[in-house]
């Protein structure tokens, strides 16, 4: 396992965050004026943007009689990375990223209240520095949210990975890229954390089972953290007065 | 400002209009009549327009009203991309659900249409600006980690980020002392839906064709400073933009995000040596912060000038693009002089044309033509003069004092 050098002798990490600690999360709800609800987040360097156009009628083909269709597009900007990317999306990283957006999207929209309507959420992530997934559903979430779209809960995601120090298992919360880069275990969770479910639950690298608790408990602690942030977020946007939306200029 | 009419009572279908102008109000009463509904209010949100468009407001009315007819839950929502002509209609439910409708088109009067010919006729357009006045921009640079120039533009409700990346790459036989650059644009589906997968495509080549055309020619940017070693190894830089609002005059948006991003641009030092084989050695300083930049003054803007009467004006509102049918698109250098400390005093060389192009489905006469093109010289010239203030200013900044990033946060 490559444990060991991810913490110091102190107990920090290598970006110096102590094993509990979120990175840095600066929000902002309608950024945008176009799309029905807008956020841009920021976790650390890791910076996103997300937009909601909807509900909307759906496409014939896609419609679905019980509930609204939830259509997610995850792409990355061609200078987000260290390296340059080639294609912004169309691959199979963006594809699967789309395809875990919706599940854990899907989960937090009261889906059953808009019958044959869609709903498109897109994401862009601008700068990528680790736990990408995570800052795009918790953008996401804010954009719903300023598209007033209704939700059963705040739909946050964190991640953990696990370290050793004195050797004992310490599990690190929110893993940056260069601990996602140092080949240890990511566990990526999205929740509903005021409900206590679990949205998406994703896995790479090996964990023995025995630890399996405590990094899960750690992920949903920083779901939690972060619900508040959002919250706080939340409040303040509305607290403003008017959203740019809403603003009445004749 | 928003109008508190008296609400009309009729026994029950009651409709509270909100709205300015008695003419719509009159429209929306006789509707309320001919249906007998529960519509709690409506409201109309009107950005950047001065008048209503009463054809629509009552499609979409009967639309709504239609709609809470025959089935219980109502949710139009009909927009349109790549326009800024954002009109949004709130309707509140008997339930208390709040719709928002977001009108489509614009439709003018023929009498708005005169009046809007007729103000730029006289160089004094609905807005106060004269035919070669912009609107007024946010720009900020540096605002991406990773890449080695970066800049975010918000022209109105146009939204661009640029991001410049660099890398070492083998220069082409023919011209073995010169660098590459290479213009990738990418319409972000944020933008508007139609840009979902792979929707935004064709605009994006458009635009990035257009760039490399206005930067083909060596007067508009120098790319023998990106030489490293003559005929082995040279800069490549990609020029990525990235489309996170369209709200029109995309082209010159662009081009001025282009060239800040550029501005921006850090290079890094490398020495350069041949080996045995004719292998090239480079060796790369350890201080990141050994870098150059680079001489961009020359760089190209577009200006596309907005055909409209015999006359043609810069960054066109909603409103006076559905006047015009056609728009050319200039590429004009830049002044070199105005990006170095205190060169106002120096001569300044004369724009030159990189590249010309016309987009709409309309003609024009070689004179309008002629006319258009020196009125686009004049527009980039100020235009390049305000940028490279702007751009002096916040080098400035980030020197002497640490700047403040605001990104997206602001």
């Amino acid at each position: 396992m490559p444990g060991p050098d991810l913490l110091s002798s102190q107990g920090l990490r290598l970006d110096g965050r102590r094993p509990n600690e979120l990175r840095r999360i600066r929000c902002k709800l309608g950024v945008f004026t176009q799309p029905d609800g807008s956020a841009y987040l920021e976790q650390g360097n890791t910076k996103v943007l997300a937009a909601v156009y909807g509900p909307h009628q759906a496409a014939k083909s896609k419609s679905l009689q019980d509930g609204v269709v939830v259509n997610c597009q995850y792409s990355m900007a061609t200078f987000s990375t260290g390296e340059r990317k080639n294609r912004p999306r169309g691959d199979r990283k963006s594809q699967e990223m789309s395809m875990h957006l919706r599940q854990a999207l899907t989960a937090a929209i009261k889906t059953e209240l808009y019958p044959r309507s869609q709903i498109d959420i897109y994401v862009e992530v601008l700068q990528a520095d680790g736990g990408a997934y995570c800052a795009c559903v918790n953008a996401a979430t804010l954009a719903l949210i300023d598209a007033g779209i209704p939700l059963r809960a705040y739909a946050c995601a964190c991640s953990a990975s696990m370290a050793w120090r004195n050797g004992e298992p310490e599990p690190l919360v929110d893993v940056g890229h260069v601990e996602e880069a140092a080949g240890g275990v990511v566990l990526t969770v999205a929740s509903l954390p005021s409900t206590g479910s679990i949205g998406l639950l994703e896995m790479s690298h090996r964990l023995h089972m025995d630890y399996f608790d405590v990094v899960m408990s750690r992920a949903m602690q920083g779901c939690r953290d972060i619900e508040v942030i959002l919250d706080r977020a939340v409040r303040e946007h509305l607290a403003e007065g008017w959203t740019k939306q809403d603003v009445i200029t004749i | 400002m928003v109008q508190q009419l008296p609400t009309s009572n009729k026994g029950g279908s009651s409709l509270l209009v909100q709205v300015q102008y008695d003419q719509v109000k009159e429209k929306c009463d006789l509707l309320s009549k001919d249906f007998d509904t529960g519509l709690e209010s409506v409201e109309f949100c009107n950005k950047n327009i001065s008048r209503f468009n009463l054809v629509g407001i009552e499609a979409i009315l009967i639309r709504v009203i239609c709609g809470l007819v025959l089935q219980n839950t109502v949710n139009y929502n009909i927009y349109k991309g790549q326009t800024n002509k954002c009109q949004n209609i709130n309707v509140l439910t008997p339930d208390r659900r709040r719709l928002t409708f977001v009108m489509a088109g614009l439709l003018l009067s023929p009498t708005e249409k005169v009046f809007i010919v007729h103000g730029v006729q006289d160089d004094y357009r609905s807005d106060g600006r004269s035919n070669i006045d912009y609107r007024p921009m946010e720009l900020e640079t540096d605002v991406v980690s990773h890449a080695s120039g970066s800049a975010r533009l918000r022209l109105a409700n146009t939204d661009v980020l640029v991001g410049v990346k660099t890398e070492i790459d083998i220069p082409s036989p023919d011209k073995p002392n010169e660098g590459k650059i290479e213009f990738f644009v990418d319409c972000s589906a944020n933008a508007t839906p139609e840009f979902e997968g792979r929707g935004g495509e064709q605009l994006a080549l458009g635009i990035s064709n257009l760039l490399q055309r206005a930067y083909h020619s060596s007067q508009a940017l120098d790319l023998k400073q990106l030489c490293i070693f003559e005929g082995k190894q040279c800069w490549k830089l990609y020029v990525d933009i990235l489309i996170l609002e369209c709200g029109g005059n995309l082209c010159d948006a662009v081009s001025l995000a282009v060239k800040a991003a550029l501005f921006n641009t850090r290079i890094p030092f490398v020495k350069a040596a041949l080996m045995d084989g004719g292998n090239v050695d480079l060796q790369l300083s350890d201080d990141p912060y050994d870098s150059k930049l680079l001489n961009v003054g020359s760089a190209p803007l577009l200006v596309t000038l907005c055909k409209i009467g015999d006359k043609c004006v810069v960054d066109p509102s909603a409103e006076e693009e559905s006047c015009s049918v056609i728009s050319v698109i200039v590429g004009i250098t830049g002044i070199p002089n105005c990006y170095c400390d205190g060169g106002d005093s120096l001569e300044e060389k004369e724009g030159k044309f990189t590249t010309i192009d016309m987009s709409g489905p309309g003609s024009l006469a070689p004179k309008t033509l002629k006319n258009a093109v020196s009125q686009g010289i004049i527009a980039a010239k100020l235009l390049d003069k305000a940028l490279a203030k702007a751009l002096l200013r916040e080098r400035q900044e980030n020197v002497t004092l640490k700047k403040h990033s605001y990104g997206f946060l602001k």
